[in-house]
């Protein structure tokens, strides 16, 4: 698979008067052309510091330390703020987890899609209301004509993450980002907005970055997973492996931590103790020991290095139980024959 | 009726009959034009048994959070009936009121709003103590100490205020509040909604606990089918402002009956690619209508993909069908 998106040992941090939050501590990724990738992950991981930063929307007092961020062969974190702005909209957009913050409630719905399209594309007034028809279309907007006259408040949840969908399609990007587009909205409104992803996906062949801590909607639509915790990526690899075997202790708790609908009986939820650190002052060593059951002496001392689990490298984790001096843990299968 | 695992099958909370409406500020000055109104739960009935875990899910406004507010007398009915523990609630003076008001507790989605953030955490889980008269000095401290601990908390919290705690801890203060009062029924009103799903986990589990030792009896509201599956002995599904399917959590999944069950099932993600590579999914077209108008007959009948012309005409009721299983359906 062509990578679209290469990203390398990312870092970003907060300097807060307490301190430097490390917000986003060196993270390397890939988004390959018509894939989608989860970020997964509890909050203040950094999952949207990390997304943030990939478009250089970082507010003060945060700033992006070091890394690169490929797109294109491009760096995006050496491009001037003109040329980024073309790439924010043209390449890369973003749907927002509530779309109640991103559009103007004083505008309609129609003014706030033209806009979009003209900024981006030089196009006559008349075209860009066909566009914002056509792209309102796309996201599934019953009687869309009617749509563009009316206030984003006179909408529902749904119909607003699908204007904001349709906001961020309306140029065509090669990368869509979604931070937990779904995340207020009921089940039956994620559905479809989930099945709508996949399908423009499928049309368009755009690649996602979808952020959610929610491992279900990831198993429907991502091709690869991202897990990440206290600002690093802890695991990463094709979504069935992880799902299938997860080598993370932090990956094992946040599925075992959540019932499953198909459960065909009932069996205690397994909880992840205490809670996330502070980014403040992490924990030494693994940045999860403190609340992992299989913590060694190594654990809390050293960091542990990111290893492939087979022999394709396309699954990796940082623990340190992947040592071949490390214990063997009850249940634990490690890696598979590439 | 079959009561789940939990229960001994004696009835604590009987709902008859309830309705919550709510009036909507007429637009304009047009003192002429009818009153309208948000029929918010209209004509629910259920019953929950002694030490039972009844869940309560549907979508956002479909009228759970009323049913929880008005259950508790947080909220005056427009129509309708509860029996708590034998007493007619409505038809109680206030004197009598006050003491089951005690016996009944709730507690919220957002455990920060809900704890007032001046007070210190003792003090919060003391205030039921106090208003209720329960025990004073060294009995009340000690009672405060004890609440914290068996909601997973210390007594070095006690001097704490409510911002110095995560979310997670800040439910559990909420808990040990409610408990404080020695309640026998907890209506929980969506309360891991706001938590990540580890700290979910501790939470459900803890209520499972105090439950199993306490005896207590739940009315557990959330929009989240798989936990209330997880948590309950049985299920009600509600749809705008009525119940549509009542039954055991695994048989709910195993045989939805009520189309709206069924698409509200196939709507809930399974952490599992292999499932959901081969599952076929339901997409409910369009959006909940408003309760201020309701469609007739069956409310659900504009997105339903079995409606019939009576479905319209006719509202269907809540029918047994059979182990515990009870359907509001015409066709299905
Ligand atoms: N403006 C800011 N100032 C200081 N710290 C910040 C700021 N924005 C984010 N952070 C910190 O960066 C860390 C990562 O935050 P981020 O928003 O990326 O988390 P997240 O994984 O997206 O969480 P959530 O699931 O809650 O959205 C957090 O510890 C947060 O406190
Ligand atoms: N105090 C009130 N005054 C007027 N209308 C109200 C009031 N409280 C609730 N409603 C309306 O009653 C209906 C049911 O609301 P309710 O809060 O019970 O829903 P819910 O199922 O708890 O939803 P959610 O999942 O979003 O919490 C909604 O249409 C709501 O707007
Ligand atoms: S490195 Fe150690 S502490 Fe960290 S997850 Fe692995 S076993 Fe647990
Ligand atoms: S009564 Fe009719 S409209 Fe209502 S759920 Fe049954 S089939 Fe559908
Ligand atoms: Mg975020
Ligand atoms: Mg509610």
């Amino acid at each position: 698979m062509e990578n679209l998106l290469r990203v390398r040992d990312l870092k970003t941090s907060f300097f807060t008067y307490a301190g430097e939050v490390r917000a986003v501590d060196g993270v390397s990724f890939e988004v390959a052309v018509g894939e989608a990738v989860a970020i997964v992950g509890e909050s203040g991981c950094g999952k949207s510091v990390t997304a943030m930063s990939l478009l250089r929307l970082i507010p003060e007092p945060g700033k992006v330390l070091a890394g690169s961020v490929e797109l294109g062969g491009r760096d995006l974190l050496r491009l001037k703020e003109r040329e980024m702005r073309h790439v924010r909209g043209n390449d890369i957009s973003m749907v927002f987890q509530d779309p109640m913050t991103s559009l103007n409630p004083v505008l309609t719905i129609g003014t706030q899609l033209a806009e979009a399209i003209r900024q981006h594309q030089k196009v006559e007034k008349d075209k860009a209301r066909a566009r914002a028809i056509e792209t309102l279309e796309m996201v599934k907007i019953p009687s869309p004509d009617k749509r563009l006259a009316q206030y984003p408040h006179q909408l529902s949840g749904g119909m607003r993450q699908r204007v904001m969908m349709a906001m961020a399609l309306s140029c065509h990007p090669r990368l869509v980002i979604a931070d937990e587009p779904t995340t207020s909205l009921d089940v039956t409104i994620q559905a479809q907005i989930i099945e709508l992803l996949k399908e423009i996906k499928k049309a368009t062949g755009m690649s996602i970055i979808l952020i959610t801590h929610n491992l279900g909607v990831v198993a429907g639509l991502a091709t690869r997973v991202i897990v990440m915790y206290a600002g690093k990526i802890v695991e990463y690899g094709p979504v069935k492996e992880i799902y299938q075997i997860p080598q993370h202790p932090y990956t094992w708790g946040l599925l075992k931590s959540v019932p499953r609908l198909d459960a065909a009986e009932k069996r205690r939820l397994v909880p992840i103790y205490g809670q996330p650190p502070d980014l403040l002052k992490p924990p030494a060593g693994c940045r999860f020991h403190p609340r992992c059951d299989h913590a060694m002496k190594v654990c809390r001392e050293k960091e542990a290095p990111f290893v492939p689990v087979n022999g394709n490298g396309e699954h990796r984790v940082a623990c340190w139980l992947q040592h071949p001096a490390a214990p063997a843990v009850a249940g634990f299968k490690k890696g598979v024959p590439a | 009726m079959s009561v789940g695992g939990g229960g001994n099958g004696e009835i604590l909370v009987r709902v008859e009959n309830l309705k919550k409406w709510f009036p909507v500020a007429a637009a304009g000055l047009s003192f002429a034009a009818k009153r309208e109104w948000v029929q918010a739960v209209d004509d629910v009935s259920f019953e929950i048994a002694k030490g039972e875990t009844l869940g309560l899910v549907g979508e956002s406004g479909c009228g759970k959070t009323t049913v929880g507010r008005t259950v508790a007398r947080l909220y005056e009915p427009t129509a309708g009936k509860v029996v708590f523990d034998g007493q007619s609630i409505y038809e109680l003076p206030a004197e009598e009121m006050r003491q089951v008001r005690r016996k009944i507790q709730m507690i919220f989605q957002d455990p920060y709003a809900s704890l007032n953030p001046r007070m210190t955490v003792g003090d919060i889980v003391g205030e039921p103590i106090d208003i209720n008269r329960l025990a004073t000095g060294e009995a009340r401290k000690n009672r405060i100490f004890e609440l914290l601990e068996t909601v997973g908390l210390n007594r070095e919290h006690a001097s704490r205020f409510p911002h110095e705690f995560s979310g997670g801890q800040r439910q559990r203060i909420g808990l040990a509040r409610s408990l404080a009062a020695d309640p026998s029924f907890i209506i929980c009103d969506e309360p891991i909604s706001a938590l990540d799903v580890s700290i979910q986990a501790q939470v459900v589990n803890m209520l499972q606990d105090l439950q199993e030792k306490m005896g207590l009896t739940y009315l557990f509201i959330a929009h989240d089918l798989a936990m209330v599956k997880h948590i309950s002995n049985r299920v009600a599904v509600m749809y705008l402002g009525k119940i549509v399917e009542v039954a055991d959590g695994y048989e709910l999944y195993a045989h939805p009956v009520h189309p709206y069950t069924t698409a509200l099932l196939s709507a809930i993600p399974i952490p599992d690619p292999g499932v959901e590579e081969e599952r076929r999914r339901i997409i409910l077209e369009g959006d909940v209508p408003s309760p201020i108008n309701p469609p007739s007959g069956c409310h659900f009948r504009t997105r339903c993909r079995l409606a019939q012309p009576v479905c319209s005409e006719k509202e269907p009721e809540l029918v047994d069908r059979g182990a515990g299983q009870k359907v509001a359906c015409w066709v299905t």
